[in-house]
């Protein structure tokens, strides 16, 4: 075989160096360029998600805020529900077309002409029903809210309601209202899917036995036997303590689920489930808080109608529509309008809660952050004139170049000796 | 698909990244105005050095967790060379080829003296317009 010597030319500075910038330049050419990213509305995160991952990169829990928030909307002492009821009944009378007072029956209208009809209906109602109509049913609430989470279908005399056909409607409506609601954005799935998810829900629902993703983890959580005890007070094997407020007792909820997650997993993993689990909570109370106060709205249409003469009645049944009627005609606005009304009220309100948090917490983060930083240079540029000085000692600024290495030198002198 | 949607007046996602941006950018510290004194001072500077720099950087590598000096087995610290080359290549662009351009703010004082039959005459008064300069980084 023959000898190959390879040959050796290297390359000169100037040969090499543009070389290598021209390497540089074809790879900043292959860098995929920067685009600005004009995203729609529709398909960016939702505020809620967003304000949920900067507290999250914050290193805070919204759980603070949630509390907050269930505690305001089972005020027993305030109106803060009963206004949004009241605001989303106006909204379904004024999207079909009809003012209440003065009468006005346009169902052609435009939807600014209908927003007039809106916000008119909401002050005419607002003056005639009480401002307190759900004050004695927002532990109904809280526990029905439970049963739509939880189930079961079977009524026991233990149950958090124990009236049958109710149970069975709010089971169905629950059904009903899996991917009616998101806080969100719309995920992508196609209809087979719901279909199945709902069919998994309803057996889930009956049986309950539910479960939820927590965490990244399918975890099946069942109501205690006896589930008064967390609107009571007290445990399962303790005498019932005094009255609980209903936000309270669904925050027991949010800690039982807690526990449950950690019989299952270890502590770290069980809190971060609790914590989930809240979300899943404050998700499932505003997609399901239209069901759960219909069974009381008839008091306050039988108030509108008692002022208004018999052609202008208004009808709930035409204004108020549960989950299964939307979900079986997804297309139809009016019948969305209550639940939609509702939804997005309360949820104004969480979001309003947590963006003060947020911003609160953002403010001092970035004050402390400038102040820290604003330090530590400081005390950097303190340590290098502290060093400066350690060397030339006393000798000034403005010495000249031997002086200063005379002194320099100095400093030097335990080992080197006197120089 | 949700068929319940979120109101489009509610979708701020974007408005709150540019308010915390905002506000991140209102809370930075302003640099203070320099005095003339403190400016003239300057000449006392050494100027930079690439060597000092690449000093300074490598002496705060453990604030970063990287090691200093040569790695196990005697290894040359390819950070610490990288170092070097970046400092004396942009200590090296400063010097030059930045340029600086000066303008001065108008109302410098001007005073002026001379002289005519009637006697000397002194002339006080003051720049009405920005005049520029020019500089060298070093």
């Amino acid at each position: 075989m023959a000898i190959s010597v390879p040959i050796n030319a290297p390359l000169t500075d100037s040969q090499a160096e543009l070389t290598a910038k021209i390497g540089s330049m074809k790879s900043l050419l292959a860098l995929p360029t920067i685009k600005k990213r004009n995203i729609p509305k529709e398909n960016q995160m939702s505020t809620y998600d967003y304000l949920i991952k900067i507290l999250d990169v914050m290193g805070l829990t919204p759980e603070i805020i949630f509390n907050a928030f269930l505690t305001k909307v089972f005020d027993q002492t305030g109106t803060f529900l009963e206004e949004k009821v009241l605001g989303a009944i106006a909204d379904s009378i004024g999207q079909q077309g009809i003012q209440l007072s003065p009468y006005i029956n346009n169902p052609s209208a435009s939807s600014k002409i209908k927003k007039g009809y809106k916000a008119n209906n909401k002050s005419y109602i607002n003056g005639l029903v009480p401002a307190n109509f759900l004050q004695v049913y927002k532990q109904k609430l809280a526990k029905d809210l439970l049963v739509m989470i939880f189930g079961p279908k079977q009524v026991t005399p233990t149950s958090l309601n124990t009236n049958q056909a109710q149970v069975n409607n709010l089971i169905n409506n629950s059904v009903c209202g899996e991917g009616l609601f998101s806080l969100s954005n719309n995920p992508i799935v196609r209809n087979n899917d719901i279909e199945y998810n709902r069919i998994k829900l309803k057996q889930q629902l009956e049986k309950g036995e539910v479960v939820y993703e927590i965490s990244c983890q399918d975890v099946k959580i069942k109501l205690p036997e006896d589930p008064g005890f967390i609107f009571n007070g007290g445990g399962t094997f303790t005498v019932p303590a005094g009255s609980v407020s209903p936000a309270q007792s669904l925050i027991s909820m949010v800690q039982y689920t807690n526990n449950q997650v950690q019989r299952i997993n270890n502590e770290s993993n069980a809190n971060s489930g609790g914590k989930s689990f809240y979300q899943i909570l404050i998700e499932k109370l505003l997609s399901f808080i239209s069901i759960l106060v219909q069974p009381f709205l008839p008091n306050v249409f039988a108030t509108i109608n008692a002022s208004l003469p018999t052609s202008q009645q208004v009808s709930q049944s035409n204004f108020v529509f549960d989950n299964c009627a939307i979900s079986n005609d997804p297309e139809n606005d009016n019948k969305k309008e209550f639940a939609k009304s509702l939804f997005n009220a309360l949820l104004k309100d969480l979001l309003k809660l947590l963006l003060l948090f947020a911003i609160k917490k953002f403010k001092r983060l970035v004050a402390n952050y400038f102040a820290r930083t604003a330090m530590e240079k400081q005390r950097r540029k303190l340590e290098k004139a502290k060093l400066k000085f350690q060397v030339f000692g006393q000798l000034a600024e403005n010495a000249d170049k031997i002086a200063k290495y005379k002194a320099a030198l100095e400093t030097l002198a335990t080992v080197l000796g006197v120089i | 698909m949700s068929a319940i949607p979120i109101n489009p007046e509610l979708q701020i996602s974007e408005e709150v990244a540019d308010f915390m941006l905002f506000l991140l950018n209102e809370n930075r510290v302003a640099l203070p105005k320099l005095s003339i004194k403190k400016i003239l001072l300057v000449k006392a500077r050494p100027g930079l050095s690439a060597e000092i720099l690449a000093a300074s950087i490598t002496s705060r590598f453990p604030e970063a967790k990287i090691p200093n000096g040569p790695l196990g087995g005697g290894t040359p610290n390819s950070m610490e060379i990288l170092i070097k080359i970046i400092s004396e290549e942009i200590v090296e662009a400063i010097q030059s080829d930045m340029r600086v351009d000066v303008v001065t703010d108008p109302g410098a004082t001007v005073t002026a003296s001379g002289g005519n039959a009637g006697g000397p005459v002194v002339c006080v008064g003051a720049t009405v317009a920005p005049h520029t300069g020019i500089g060298i980084a070093r």
